[in-house]
């Protein structure tokens, strides 16, 4: 969305553009992707030197980790691999064979080695990197910023509903939030002015492992899917980066998640399977309002 | 606030034989500048350590501006990605934060959602 209709081909363009380039760099699931060539230079016992796009995702991937004591590790690509989710989810959502793996703890991100001086990524062999839980946030980030420095105009954009949000309009721009991810009506909106709004949940990318049902989020301490506390976590923060990070440690951390976030003053609002709602932290408490039905998104 | 204490002004000559209540006078007057002056002291530190203790709570007040370091030691800077991991010599392991992104914690929004009653053309969630 853009607050200047006149635009709007312009930005989907500049859009377009920065999801090819991230994609390039950072999807697990293109061989052809840049970290897919940093799979196999650590398989070969080499480090790689990097782009610094590739850089920063990894870094990136590395701080939530860090700020998340380990709840959002990028190194549960192998886990999440083993689980059959090894190549784009329309592949995967029909289920693939298999059993569940015995619990194992990830390798830990604290094995991935950066050196920013020389632009160098080093790790184990055998780990795959799944930067899925800031890759895409990164990615509305960067539109978004592009889409406002080299257009002028306010912008949200909406990756598969991570938002991040640059020069709003005085009442911000409405948003819908889902109960359940995966979901296209919502009936709750709320208005975000600035920085980035993200929901995780289990209700999206699920599937069946040899008959078995399991889902994306995986426990980093076991290598297996989270028992999920929480039908959804929606968090709103700075960057769509950080509400990503946090809506996902969110899920992982499970119980202790409503303590998380509001030490770190995040506005949130937390789903659990019974529907009944937590919110905090500057979330604004609920009256339901119409439910909108877009689909769009 | 900064404040200046003036030595105690000597008696002129000839005074200096003044009689005992004078001599106490002066004793006493002596002790509650001595008063003053610390009061004034204690004050003024207090002043300086509240506006200390404002400017940091309003540096991690405001998003995008926390002061707390991302790791325990140091790291280098490249190419706007700073290292703040486990190791030195610009080779890290882990705690980096690159351009825009506070690395000290997951960063508050400027403003908090509120509710609205205007459509949502967009849904958090929806995939």
């Amino acid at each position: 969305m853009v607050t200047d209709p006149a635009v709007v081909v312009a930005a989907a363009a500049i859009l377009r553009q920065e999801l090819d380039h991230v994609d390039r760099v950072a999807s697990r699931f293109r061989p052809d992707s840049e970290i897919s060539a940093l799979r196999r230079a650590a398989d070969a016992g080499h480090e790689m030197q990097v782009s610094p796009d590739l850089l920063e995702a990894i870094s990136l991937a590395l701080r939530a980790a860090l700020l998340t004591g380990g709840a959002v590790d990028p190194t549960v690509g192998t886990a999440v691999c083993r689980l059959g989710y090894d190549r784009d989810f329309p592949l995967v959502a029909p289920g693939v064979a298999g059993s569940l793996p015995e619990p194992a703890p990830v390798p830990g991100w604290q094995s991935v080695t950066v050196d920013t001086e020389r632009s160098t990524v080093a790790m184990p062999a055998g780990i795959v990197l799944d930067l899925g839980a800031t890759a895409k946030a990164w990615a509305a980030d960067r539109a978004a910023a592009a889409i406002w420095a080299r257009l002028g105009c306010g912008v949200l954009v909406s990756l598969g509903g991570d938002l991040s949000v640059q020069g709003a309009p005085d009442d911000g721009f409405s948003v819908g939030i889902a109960d359940i991810c995966g979901d296209t009506s919502s009936t709750l909106a709320v208005a975000v002015s600035s920085g980035g709004l993200a929901t995780s949940g289990v209700g999206n990318r699920h599937w069946s492992l040899g008959g078995q049902p399991v889902h994306h989020l995986v426990d980093p301490t076991t290598g297996l899917p989270v028992r999920p506390v929480w039908k959804t976590v929606s968090v709103a923060a700075a960057t769509c980066v950080d509400a990503n990070t946090a809506s996902t440690a969110a899920m992982v951390k499970g119980k202790s998640a409503p303590a998380w976030l509001e030490s770190r003053r995040l506005p949130a609002r937390l789903v659990r399977p019974d529907d009944s709602t937590v919110t905090l932290a500057g979330w604004p408490a609920e009256t339901p309002s119409h439910d909108w039905g877009t689909g769009r998104s | 606030m900064i404040t200046t204490r003036q030595p105690a002004q000597r008696a002129p000559r000839g005074t200096a034989r003044a009689s005992d209540p004078t001599r106490a006078a002066r004793i006493q007057r002596d002790a509650a500048f001595e008063r003053t002056g610390s009061i004034t002291k204690t004050i003024g530190v207090a002043s300086v350590a509240a506006v200390a203790a404002f400017g940091l709570y309003l540096s991690r007040a405001l998003p995008g501006h926390t002061s707390t370091p991302a790791a325990s030691t140091s790291g280098s800077t490249s190419g706007g990605s700073t290292s703040g991991g486990s190791t030195s010599g610009g080779q890290s392991s882990g705690g980096y934060s690159s351009g825009g992104y506070s690395s000290g914690n997951v960063a508050p929004p400027y403003s908090a959602p509120v509710q609205t009653q205007q459509p949502a053309p967009v849904v958090s969630g929806s995939s």
